[in-house]
């Protein structure tokens, strides 16, 4: 195991090194980040300075080239807009991005395999019709308007919970956790929630084909035939082997999610990373962005990774150097 | 004579689709009586697999067995609960299917699916249930049980996991086990082995055996009895000896004949002419009419009775054959 | 877990049903955009000086209406045209007991000059302008400046005061060869922002800046003005308007910044909450490319670049309703300008002739100038960056669809369109200018004046107009000293300005502040919130 995690690794070092191209060409060829940055009265001394200070005036190749060096020494520049390393930027973000999906994502597993086991195993009853039409509204309900929804029905209507930001934190081992306090848990609700609902409609989805696939199975028959139980069926036999395709799509979707949960971290104003993307998109603060797509590719590498290895755990026919190469 | 251990009598099942019923199984009877191996044989087609499953109330949907009387030891296995019905199964009667490595569960070892056999019918420690498992694997003349107990599937070869199965259904001593064409997919030598030895075991625990084959020449080694289906009918029933020496219905007749070691060397292989007819398409009286060469006006109308002989054989023909010298 | 969970969820509900209130001396205000940074010289930025202005003072502060009041000077005079003397307040302490003195205000000036962190150096423009800066005695600042400037006061407004204390030292003096006499490391941005050298003068002391987060602040108790009514402030960022106003709504703020139009007008309904509006120095205006033959995206029939004519460029504003754009497309949040900068501002008509709306007009206009079929234009505008600009560019372009110039919006997001503009690509741009201090000069000196590095005036200039009559009127105003004549020339140069036309000002938009019932806030043309300025009602 311990060659094929080294194996993993170095080639991801070629998929970084691609990535870090397409994304630095792209989001330096685009916009004048100058303009966006220096104050309105300045002079044209002032700007040729800034220009130069983010050395912006040299030719792309050689800012890449620059970039790169910087890269390999673990600096991935400075952000324009905030001034600190785009590193620091976007990790001081992290544990609040981590922890709204982490929650998302165990909620979503706690309701959606359940139900999916409902829906799957009893396919042609009036509960499994309801359950998965259920699950299509809850995918195809826009992220945007299903969290104003709730901040209207939860916060504004009746005073139950905060509308947006993050509650008081706790830290631990250096990384200030929220959801330790109840002033956290109750800013912690409606977000996870937002995140959580198309989460849970895919896993359920997910689960329910899976279990009604994995009912047909021979193994299911035998097991019958033996004299098994349901609950045993369903315990021993079905749910083992669906498990393995939600391993993968919870591995997907958790990186999906801390890259992109850009939209529940804007209503709710909550201080993830996604935001920091967007708006450091729109203000073409180019290091952060550039920084935040390589550091996302870097974790879906080792969520990959971690994916193959729970995959190979799981699932005795596999074996590992196979999925290597 | 002892009374039967097992008494079908009328057994009939059909297929519910979107234009109608088709009748897979149409009205079985036979016995077996208790340490008595029976053969049921027939083409693809014949109903003989649906048969085995009806036994057991292992019917899925849209199959579904209407009519008919399953005496198990003097009691309706179809008035029977799912409940009891699960108390039966794997206990009292066992099942072998065809495809060893779709039928055992490729994510759990060889050990976790035998323990449940055991586990599911009695107050038995897990400890315990491993060491029967592992008497078991010996009896069926699998090395270094001990150690194979914790492979998985698909780290035996096809002989060997048919091997698995027949110990997993010799677990809990049943008195009847229904073996569904369970070394048709295996290489002919093998095969032999394998029937050898389940005749053996057979004989030395005393089990009844239903083994379901479309192969003439397996039964004509491991049969007691031999029951011949065609078109979801039984068409001729009786000792062993008597139905492969003295055929009585054309079918039975043809079946022997195609039978390659019965032809001379050289000579072109006799077959039966036409196919079997699938579900949707069984012909007005005696099914077996458009394919036998014997047949007369009257096997076109009606459907033809039961006629009984000598030693219990019978057999559904307006034009039997004569019993030859 | 999950358990748990249903318990602490039902726990956190129960305590909702007895609203937590905020304390009647606590005031929590989501803002539209978060600070960038706790160090007031880090940015020169909207968020990031008006929290600079609850935390620090300067020598001046502005008012309501961006005029140049007392601040931690009481008092100033210029003795001539490049002198100036500061009479500093005395009696002053900063929150860590350090008494205010020029000491400070000279190490304020060395560190603005001294911040490699800061953004486009900022505030250095501020100091550089000074020649000398003298101490005669411990509160009273003499300043020499290179050129003329009748502005000082005003840029003097912008520099946040530090206190020295916050560095080792020996003698300050403003000697930037020698740093100014500071012997350790200038303070850095992580400890201006990390609240360690976030020593002010202010009403409000940091207690934190967490990015993301938003910023907490107590009372100063020892200020030296008018004590704030609030014990604690919460700065929270919801960039998002939804929300925002979501919160305001459920009672999770008091005040919120911005809350569109139609938003406000439904609050106003309500007898729960009150909202405030006030012009500000934000004007949208048009602006011609005026100096090339030919220009890319207009198509005349005989090539010519139509906007070097005065009579098409009149014409344009005649086409243009401001009324119904104001009522419209900015639902009452905004004023049509006829001028640069609103009338309360320094330097502006206070009777401006009205530019009015007359399509009639207009076409006769167009037809005299050798357009009587018009001719086809794309207008460029942004976006994502003013009040409905989109909008306004679309309602514009039908303006003048109506007096047959066919005209094509191309609207993009911003950073895209200030890095075209500044290439000079468009024929016709809309854009927006906040004229931030300087009253009626600003937009004057920096969009309509000739371009000249040297001088540093028509740095917006992008269309290329040049009037050496009109640029020599405002560089005299611009080295006026006299407020009296300097506001006279400024007048003088607008009205120039608005008969020539090269940039035509359509509106100015309203700030709005919405906050719950039982507070008041007349609120700034700056946009600045402030909650030293935020009482509660009687």
């Amino acid at each position: 195991m311990g060659t094929f995690v080294l194996q993993r690794l170095l080639q991801s070092i070629g998929v970084l090194l691609a990535v870090s191209l397409v994304v630095f060409l792209a989001v330096y060829a685009i916009g004048d980040p100058v303009e966006l940055l220096v104050s309105q009265e300045a002079t044209e001394l002032e700007r040729d300075r800034m220009i130069q200070i983010l050395g912006l005036d040299r030719p792309i190749w050689e800012q890449y080239l620059t970039f790169l060096g910087n890269a390999l020494r673990g600096d991935l520049g400075q952000s324009f807009v905030h001034g600190e390393p785009a590193i620091q930027l976007i990790v001081s973000r992290m544990p609040a991005t981590f922890e709204l999906v982490f929650f998302a994502l165990l909620l979503a597993c706690l309701v959606g395999i359940p139900l999916g086991l409902v829906a799957g195993l009893h396919s042609d009853s009036r509960t499994s019709r309801i359950i998965m039409t259920g699950s299509i509204l809850g995918y195809s309900l826009p992220n945007f308007w299903k969290g104003m929804m709730l901040i209207l029905l939860l916060s504004v209507w009746v005073h139950w919970l905060p509308t947006s930001g993050r509650g008081e934190t706790v830290t631990v081992l250096g990384v200030p956790l929220s959801f330790l306090t109840l002033d956290g848990i109750r800013h912690l609700v409606m977000p996870v929630l937002n995140l959580s609902i198309p989460n849970m409609a895919l896993m359920t989805r997910l689960t329910a084909s899976g279990a009604a696939e994995a009912r047909l199975q021979d193994y299911v028959r035998f097991a019958r035939a033996k004299g098994v139980r349901p609950q045993g069926i369903v315990r021993r036999h079905i749910l083992r082997n669906i498990l393995i395709p939600i391993v993968t799509v919870v591995g997907v979707e958790f990186g999906q999610l801390i890259a992109f949960s850009t939209i529940t971290e804007t209503v709710f104003a909550w201080p993830g990373m996604g935001k920091l993307l967007i708006t450091s998109i729109y203000r073409l603060d180019r290091p952060v962005v550039v920084a935040y797509i390589m550091m996302i590719t870097f974790l879906f590498v080792i969520i990959n990774l971690t994916v193959d290895l729970i995959y190979a755990a799981l699932d005795p026919r596999v074996k590992l150097m196979e999925r290597a190469s | 004579m002892t009374s039967p251990l097992l008494d079908v009598r009328g057994l009939r099942t059909v297929f519910h689709f979107l234009d109608g019923a088709y009748t897979a199984v149409d009205g079985v009877s036979f016995a077996i009586r208790p340490g008595e191996v029976l053969g049921l044989v027939g083409e693809s087609g014949s109903g003989k697999s649906v048969a085995g499953s009806s036994l057991i109330g292992l019917v899925d949907p849209p199959g579904e067995v209407i009519a008919g009387e399953v005496l198990f030891k003097g009691r309706d296995l179809r008035r029977l609960t799912e409940r009891e019905l699960r108390q039966l199964r794997g206990k009292e009667i066992a099942m072998i299917f065809q495809d060893s490595l779709a039928a055992l569960n490729p994510v759990l070892t060889i050990g976790e699916q035998m323990a449940e056999a055991v586990t599911e019918h009695a107050e038995v420690p897990p400890a315990a249930a491993r060491e029967r498992a592992i008497a078991a694997l010996r009896q069926v003349g699998i090395t270094s049980p001990e150690t194979r107990i914790d492979q998985y599937p698909h780290e035996f070869s096809g002989g060997m996991r048919q091997r698995v199965a027949i110990a997993t259904a010799l677990l809990n001593a049943p008195d009847l086990i229904i073996a569904d064409e369970p070394t048709t997919a295996l290489d002919v030598t093998i095969q032999g082995q394998i029937l050898a030895e389940m005749q053996a075991l057979a004989r030395t625990t005393g089990t009844a055996v239903m083994w379901i084959t479309h192969d003439l020449g397996v039964v004509s080694e491991l049969a007691d009895r031999v029951a011949v289906m065609y078109a979801g009918r039984i068409v001729e029933i009786g000792d062993t000896d008597d139905v492969l020496d003295r055929p009585r219905h054309p079918y039975t007749r043809g079946l022997l004949d195609s039978i390659p070691a019965e032809n001379a060397p050289g000579s072109r292989l006799r077959q039966i002419e036409g196919a079997a007819p699938t579900l949707a398409r069984r012909p007005a009286g005696c099914p077996f009419h458009p394919r036998c060469s014997r047949a007369l006006p009257v096997c076109q109308e009606q459907e033809p009775g039961l006629s009984e002989g000598e030693r219990g054989q019978a057999w559904r023909c307006h034009n039997p054959q004569e019993p030859l010298p | 877990m999950n358990a748990r969970l249903l318990g602490t969820l039902g726990l956190a509900i129960l305590p909702a049903i007895v609203p937590v209130s905020a304390g009647a001396e606590a005031l929590r205000i989501a803002l539209a955009s978060e600070p960038t940074a706790a160090d007031p010289h880090y940015h020169n930025v909207s968020p990031n000086n008006a929290l600079g202005k609850y935390i620090f003072d300067a020598l001046a502060a502005t008012n309501a209406d961006q005029k140049a009041v007392p601040g931690l000077a009481s008092s100033w005079q210029a003795v001539d045209d490049t002198t100036w003397v500061f009479k500093l307040r005395s009696g002053v302490k900063f929150t860590n007991g350090d008494p205010f003195d020029v000491n400070d205000v000279i190490f304020t000036f060395c560190r603005v000059m001294n911040n490699p962190q800061s953004v486009a150096g900022s505030f250095t423009p501020y100091v550089t302008a000074f020649a000398k800066v003298e101490t005669p005695d411990n509160l009273t600042l003499k300043i020499t400046t290179k050129t003329p400037d009748p502005l000082i006061p005003e840029k003097l407004a912008e520099i946040a005061i530090l206190s020295d204390s916050i560095v080792p030292h020996g003698e300050i003096t403003f000697d930037l060869e020698k740093k100014c006499g500071v012997t350790g490391e200038w303070p850095t941005l992580a400890q201006l922002n990390s609240g360690e050298a976030t020593i002010g003068t202010g009403p409000f002391k940091l207690v934190k800046y967490v990015k993301g987060a938003g910023v907490e602040l107590v009372r100063n108790d020892g200020y030296w003005g008018e004590k704030p009514a609030w014990d604690k402030v919460s700065l929270l960022p919801v960039p998002n308007a939804g929300p925002r106003l979501a919160g305001l709504l459920a009672g999770d703020y008091d005040l919120i910044e911005s809350p569109s139009a139609r938003d406000a007008n439904n609050l106003k309904k309500d007898p729960k909450f009150s909202i405030t509006t006030k012009p500000s120095n934000r004007v949208i205006f048009l602006q011609f490319d005026i100096e090339r033959d030919k220009s890319p995206f207009v198509e005349t029939a005989d090539g010519k670049n139509p906007f070097k004519d005065e009579r098409v460029r009149r014409a344009v504003s005649l086409a243009i309703d401001r009324n119904v754009i104001v009522k419209r497309i900015m639902d009452d949040a905004a004023a049509p300008a006829s001028q640069f900068v609103p009338e309360t501002m320094f330097g502006a008509q206070p009777k401006p002739e009205p530019l009015v709306y007359d399509p009639k007009k207009a076409k006769e206009l167009l037809a005299e100038a050798g357009y009587p079929n018009g001719f086809k234009l794309t207008l460029h505008a942004t976006n994502d960056r003013y009040i409905n600009d989109g909008q306004v560019a679309q309602a514009i372009a039908q303006f003048l669809n109506r007096v047959g110039i066919q005209t094509e919006v191309d609207a993009m997001t911003s950073s895209i369109f200030f890095s075209r503009r500044s290439k000079r690509e468009f024929s016709l741009s809309q854009g927006g200018w906040g004229s931030s201090f300087g009253g009626a000069s600003n937009f004057l000196t920096q969009f309509v004046a000739t371009n000249n590095k040297n001088l540093g005036t028509g740095r917006s200039n992008y269309g290329g107009w040049s009037d050496p009559e009109f640029d020599a009127v405002i560089s005299q105003a611009n080295a006026t000293i006299d407020e009296k004549k300097r506001s006279e020339l400024l007048q003088q140069a607008a009205r120039m300005a608005l008969k020539s036309l090269p940039d035509i000002p359509i509106h100015f938009e309203s700030t709005i502040w919405a906050f719950r019932k039982g507070l008041s806030y007349e609120g700034r043309m700056d946009q600045y919130t402030l909650a030293a300025a935020v009482k509660p009602a009687r």
